[in-house]
């Protein structure tokens, strides 16, 4: 894969390869630090790639893991009652924010790969590394989490 | 909340500029020079730690004799072992009982223990498994990613007699499903019985049984010792075999994904002990 091909498909993933940053990152500039170590991580090993077309979940596996150093760095650095809350985009929908941030991180990036970016069970699997029929779990059990808060929500309002 | 995905959009906002910068400031940045040799299939640390365990049987000089094709797996991962005991190996393999009786939990189990040996004089148990089933190779799960640096590639890599690699590329028959067989600790006499601690190491024989190898923890300290020997008393039969009893689970992997368990159960079996 040449850096033309790398960039193209780089920047055709930029949507989804931010809001995957975010969700699990609360500072915009932790999100743009994990972002460039996954591009830098993933073209020093872009040989690697057996299959192009598995290029954007292996992008998105490799951006996963820059997230999750960044969070590791951080719960080493600082005691875990002062990380960063969770804050909304500053032009987000806070509702919908909420609505996510109410799901345990297991299930909601389980839901946000497979409703936002589209991606299949299999697809998820390979990312997450997690067998298929978890995946499944998750996200039967993160759709009723979703809907349990809702119900919980009506009645108090 | 109805998920799709303009809601989970709406949730994000906007991309942010500095996002977008950054993104297209780190690809203008890469260079092309930085490319790897395509050839090469190996991490630098993998093909130093080769190197390594190359010397060190070199320096140790220790010539095994021993079946079933393990030389591979004792000459790299035991060469601490075979260095101080260099009759381990033997023992274990002359010790093997191939009539082991049987009574898992499960009936029609495709999963069987095909020989064990118990070696009281050196505190070591081994153990081999074999799946009946044609369509399926079996590795233990362990041998996946086993040098834990599987964050660093791309695909997970299992350790087989042909090296470490893409299983496909390491497997006997990469025509069969990958079966990974997970071990979980044994208990003696009875299946909630005490467990038997200590070092363990399992691979894949030549002949496609997955055989585990167990250094029992005898410390006098520990208490565990005196809770074996007490099982040892109570359940040894009068043919002086002991019931142990191994949970375990099968999963399949295919095109670098783990699937959904296909077995899973206790493994019920009796070893000779006196």
């Amino acid at each position: 894969m040449d850096k033309d091909d790398f960039a193209v498909r780089a920047l055709a993933l930029e949507r989804s390869l931010y809001c995957i940053a975010r969700s699990y990152l609360a500072a915009e500039a932790d999100c743009e630090d994990a972002l460039q170590n996954a591009l830098l991580r993933a073209w020093e090993k872009r040989d690697t790639l057996r299959q192009e077309a598995y290029f954007n979940t292996w992008l998105t596996r490799i951006l996963i893991n820059c997230c999750k150093q960044i969070l590791r760095r951080q719960k080493q650095e600082m005691p875990s009652e002062s990380l960063p809350e969770q804050a909304a985009p500053t032009d987000g929908d806070i509702d919908a924010w909420r609505e996510l941030c109410s799901l345990d991180e297991k299930y909601r990036i389980v839901l946000m790969l497979r409703y936002r970016d589209g991606y299949c069970v299999a697809d998820i699997s390979r990312i997450l590394r997690i067998p298929q029929g978890t995946v499944k779990a998750r996200l039967s059990r993160g759709r009723e989490q979703l809907r349990t808060r809702l119900i919980q929500e009506e009645v108090i309002l | 909340m109805s998920m799709n995905k303009e809601r989970i959009d709406a949730a994000f906002g906007n991309t942010p500029e500095s996002f977008s910068h950054r993104l297209s400031q780190t690809i203008a940045t890469l260079s092309e020079k930085k490319k790897e040799d395509p050839v090469r299939r190996y991490p630098l640390r993998v093909i130093v730690l080769a190197a390594m365990i190359t010397m060190i049987l070199g320096a140790a000089g220790t010539a095994l004799t021993m079946d079933r094709g393990l030389n591979w797996w004792f000459q790299g991962r035991w060469s601490m072992e075979t260095a101080s005991d260099p009759t381990l190996v033997q023992d274990i393999q002359t010790h093997l009982q191939s009539v082991i009786p049987q009574y898992s939990t499960q009936s029609g189990l495709a999963i069987t223990v095909e020989d064990a040996a118990w070696l009281d004089s050196k505190a070591y148990i081994a153990i081999s498994i074999r799946n009946e089933r044609a369509e399926y190779e079996m590795h233990p799960n362990f041998n996946m990613n086993v040098d834990g640096f599987d964050d660093d590639r791309t695909e997970n890599w299992l350790w087989t007699s042909k090296g470490f690699g893409v299983p496909e590329q390491v497997m006997d028959d990469p025509q069969k499903t990958l079966l990974l067989f997970e071990d979980y600790p044994i208990h003696a006499g009875r299946a909630d019985g005490p467990i038997l601690r200590g070092a363990w190491d399992v691979t894949r024989r030549e002949d496609g049984a997955v055989q585990l190898i167990q250094e029992i923890d005898w410390d006098e300290d520990s208490g565990f010792r005196e809770s074996i020997e007490a099982a040892l008393a109570v359940y040894t039969d009068s043919d002086g075999c002991l019931p142990l009893f191994m949970p375990f689970a099968t999963r399949t992997f295919a095109q670098d994904i783990y699937g959904d368990y296909v077995d899973y159960g206790i493994l019920g079996f009796k070893v000779k002990v006196k």
